[in-house]
């Protein structure tokens, strides 16, 4: 705390710099370390409702309906949302970060319309009293499926034998290639060269705290305020004020304690729309929090990438490095970050005469 | 496309993956050229003189890039003096205990601080009472606490003084967020921004009261004086301004600062892992793992060495334990933590993080660099190296994480009988051996088997990290015995590559001498 910080001050540090160097310890960890802290889902607004997210089973299908009835009738059931229920909101979640070329044709909807693409993917959301009768209701919510060839490994993927997004008409999402110098004449006239297949694996971030939000509407003000943002607040509410067709200064998106994003949490997922939008529809505070399984599932997944490489030596140990059809395994839509993933041949090594990275996706 | 979960951005996104891939393939490199890969890395690290040093375009919709500042090998060398890195080289492939030792190193940069701007607003509310709004997020980087010493020492006011309140959109009028480890970097910059536009509207105040050029007035601890004449007391002090309660007091004691990158700024370090392999079972203890980075400038140094180790053990998580399966329907099969293996306190103990502020960025006014994501970077490069390292007399190749027991011998050694790579190629035409460069990699796999290339240390290693050189002559016992053919054996894997180091000009026996068992010539 404070006073234990100032005790660290170096005597006859300068005006300037007593603080800043020194192993202050956290302001923050008082209310953690005595239970105080606030995270989504302590927090609590008077008349709030529940949401459960109702996912896709499988990995590659036609949608060809969704039975929502049976659900409704349960009790505490307020309300049962799909695609259909969205009319003109919603639209597909825009690319924050690195827009590779082509990507644009792999935006996720916020709720699939026709088609599913991976197990997870939201298909409906159930509105209830209590997280207890959402999850029951959820699972009376049945969607039907015409099973189509999932597409699980890249290789797979780049036949395009089963492909995805039909008006893509590929699964090669990207393809694009930077160079520096000449890598060609650097690899023929090297005296050594190498050339390797290496893979990395798909695995996550996984924070401590999963996902969750609680959104509120004001219907007088026609004011949106979402509690359990992070990360990218001021990105994410220009997503969801454009999604729900209002103005930016209309919406505020509150951070609370956080356990823990480490990149993957706070990115804008279908969720951080279809929850305050469920809460205009039911006119009460809804609140969603992810279980680990959901977390396991649908929070963005990381890393599995297969790169081939080669490096180059001439004597003297001097090495050039070229990464030749890198190919990430990115999931079956591009979401805000998905295309961050491609590896990038940063080297602190010198790099004498040139580079070459293509990737393909 | 795949009918998998959608893929985004994780603590160093494409940079983990790609470290490890080329840091891999560096240590092959040094491996085939019998050269060790410390040295090899030593050789070829840019130089401060290199600085700032163009990188080209690394995708198609960014601008070319360029690495700002930086003393890449001082890193390194750091890392290796700390690990003692010419003793665990020299044990290098040897059993110790029933289990094969081994040493790996990787290198990496990390950008930080990219674009948008961030704005910062300070807000002297009463005496005691100093508000500061930031538009960056926080997931439990202890923002709370760094922002309000680098605004303590900027006005010279009491860290008790200071609350940051961060967390809503409504706070700032521009913001942008978290991510690409760009927190200090661009937001505390905005939040030293508005520190300096804050004393310059409460000097000019105190000027204009005073009847006196502001620039005859300075600033110091949260009060104005009369330049040349502190002793007399303050002509001002922030605490009566916000006592007073006029409008003219509240618009000198709000100030906003706003902070836009230019360039990105790059962080850069060395993971040094040491590790022992259960040859039988494929269990990998991670005995130790010295993480190096320069972040330009530490604010916090708690903050600072709780991101570095808890990048390091996620990293270390990532490399060992956690993976995500599907099965050929596209079911996830990893859908509880139970199946999902998560490091706990207990998996990786052994950690130390260094921190250096050898390079200061001059691209923002802090000098800071980003501390977030580096860490993590290079750790699956390091532990791969150390595995393989360690497994090299047993002809095992590493070329995929993660570094399980399941994946490890003797699932390796099948797949390495399998063959992915297509091997080294030798060009040079005047080296009788090159015909047999189609049968080298069988070659190099027997000579591994009888003598680890891995046990000789670097004569520089040895001269940054082990002044007297007495700790290589003690690790000699245990690095002979893992060489039942003696010296013969580290020779053979490259016939080709000593024709390689005949070329070299610096010395007519080559890079290590011939004759004297490894370990033992320091």
């Amino acid at each position: 705390m404070g006073g234990t910080a100032r005790g660290n001050v170096v005597a006859g540090a300068s005006s300037r710099d007593r603080l800043v160097g020194q192993p202050v310890l956290r302001t923050e960890d008082a209310r953690f370390v005595t239970g105080m802290g606030c995270f989504v889902d302590d927090f609590t607004r008077e008349g709030m409702c529940h949401a459960v997210v109702v996912r896709s089973a499988v990995a590659h299908a036609r949608l060809t309906g969704i039975r929502r009835a049976t659900a409704l009738q349960r009790p505490g059931v307020l309300t049962v949302l799909t695609a259909s229920d969205l009319g003109d909101l919603g639209g597909p979640i825009p690319i924050r970060i690195a827009p590779l070329p082509g990507f644009d044709r792999y935006l996720q909807e916020p709720l699939a319309r026709d088609r599913v693409r991976y197990v997870g993917e939201p298909v409906a959301v159930v509105i209830a009293e209590d997280r207890g009768a959402a999850d029951d209701a959820a699972e009376l919510v049945t969607a039907e499926y015409e099973l189509l060839d999932p597409v699980v490994d890249v290789h797979q993927a780049m036949t395009d034998q089963s492909v995805l997004h039909e008006s893509a008409g590929t699964n090669v999402a990207s393809r694009y290639t930077v160079s520096r110098g000449s890598p060609d004449a650097a690899f023929a006239g090297a005296e050594y060269t190498r050339t390797e297949t290496f893979r990395c694996h798909r695995h996550g971030a996984m924070p401590l705290e999963t996902r969750g939000l609680v959104a509120e509407w004001d219907a007088v003000a026609a004011r949106m305020t979402v509690w359990g943002a992070t990360k990218v607040t001021f990105f994410n509410r220009a997503t969801l004020a454009q999604m729900l067709g209002l103005a930016q200064a209309d919406v505020e998106l509150v951070e609370l304690d956080v356990g823990g994003s480490f990149g993957v949490r706070g990115e804008f997922y279908p969720e951080d729309f279809l929850i305050p939008f469920a809460a205009t529809r039911v006119g009460r505070p809804v609140k969603w929090i992810e279980d680990r399984r959901e977390h396991l599932m649908t929070a963005n997944h990381s890393r599995e990438i297969e790169c081939e490489l080669t490096i180059a030596a001439q004597r003297m140990g001097r090495s050039s490095a070229s990464g030749r059809g890198s190919t990430p395994t990115w999931g079956p839509t591009s979401g805000p970050t998905a295309g961050s993933s491609p590896p990038r041949p940063r080297s602190s090594c010198r790099d004498r005469t040139a580079s070459r990275t293509s990737a393909a996706r | 496309m795949t009918s998998k979960t959608p893929t985004g951005t994780y603590r160093g996104p494409g940079r983990f993956e790609a470290n490890f891939f080329r840091e891999r393939l560096i240590d092959l490199m040094a491996a085939d050229l019998a050269l060790d890969p410390a040295e090899v890395r030593l050789r070829n690290l840019l130089t401060p003189a290199e600085m700032p040093y163009g990188i080209g375009k690394l995708v198609p919709y960014e601008a070319a890039g360029e690495y700002d500042t930086g003393d890449y090998a001082s890193a390194l060398r750091r890392a290796l003096q700390a690990i003692d890195y010419p003793r665990l080289a020299a044990l290098s492939g040897s059993l110790v205990g029933g289990r094969r030792q081994g040493v790996g190193i990787g290198c990496f940069v990390e950008s930080s601080g990219a674009g948008p701007a961030e704005t910062a607003r300070i807000a002297v509310r009463r005496p005691g009472r100093v508000e500061l709004h930031t538009g960056c997020a926080s997931s439990g980087q202890g923002i709370e606490t760094w922002m309000a010493q680098i605004l303590a020492d900027a006005l010279g006011i009491p860290f008790e003084w200071i609350r940051v309140l961060h967390g809503t959109t409504s706070f700032v009028d521009e913001g942008y967020g978290t991510y690409h480890s760009r927190a200090v970097v661009v937001g505390g910059s905005a939040v030293k921004v508005a520190a300096e536009t804050l004393v310059e509207q409460v000097r000019a105040l105190a000027a204009r009261r005073a009847g006196v050029d502001p620039a005859e007035l300075l600033w110091q601890d949260g009060e104005v004086h009369r330049r040349g004449r502190i002793g007399e007391g303050p002509v001002l002090t922030l605490a009566e301004l916000a006592d007073e309660g006029s409008a003219e007091a509240a618009a000198a004691l709000e100030a906003v600062g706003r902070f836009r990158p230019g360039k990105l700024t790059y962080t850069y370090g060395a993971h040094v892992a040491h590790v022992a392999v259960d040859p039988e079972t494929g269990q990998v203890e991670v005995l130790r793992l010295v993480a190096v980075e320069d972040v330009g400038r530490v604010i916090n140094p708690l903050l600072v060495h709780g991101q570095a180790i808890g990048a390091a053990v996620q990293g270390l998580g990532g490399a060992f334990l956690e993976r995500l399966v599907y099965d050929e329907a596209g079911q996830l099969m990893t859908g509880t933590l139970a199946d999902y293996a998560l490091p706990t306190a207990e998996a990786f103990p052994s950690i130390d993080a260094i921190t250096l502020e050898e390079a200061p960025s001059r691209l923002n006014p802090l000098g800071a660099k980003g501390a977030g994501e580096g860490g993590i970077v290079a750790v699956g490069a390091a532990a791969a190296n150390a595995v393989a390292a360690a497994l090299a007399p047993l002809g095992v190749v590493i070329r995929d994480l993660p570094l399980s027991p399941l994946r490890l011998p003797p699932c390796c050694m099948v797949r390495e009988a399998r063959g992915r790579g297509t091997g080294p190629a030798w060009r040079s035409t005047s080296t009788p051996t090159t015909s047999r460069a189609g049968s080298w990699i069988g070659s190099a796999r027997r000579a591994r088997v009888s003598g680890s290339p891995w046990s000789r240390p670097s004569p520089a290693a040895r001269a940054c990290a082990s002044p007297t050189g007495s700790r290589c002559g003690r690790s000699s016992p245990s690095s002979s015995r893992s060489r039942p053919n003696g010296s013969r054996g580290w020779r053979a894997p490259a016939s080709t590559a000593r024709s390689f180091r005949r070329g070299r000009t610096s010395s007519a026996t080559g890079f290590w001498p011939s004759k004297a068992p490894p370990g033992t010539d320091c």
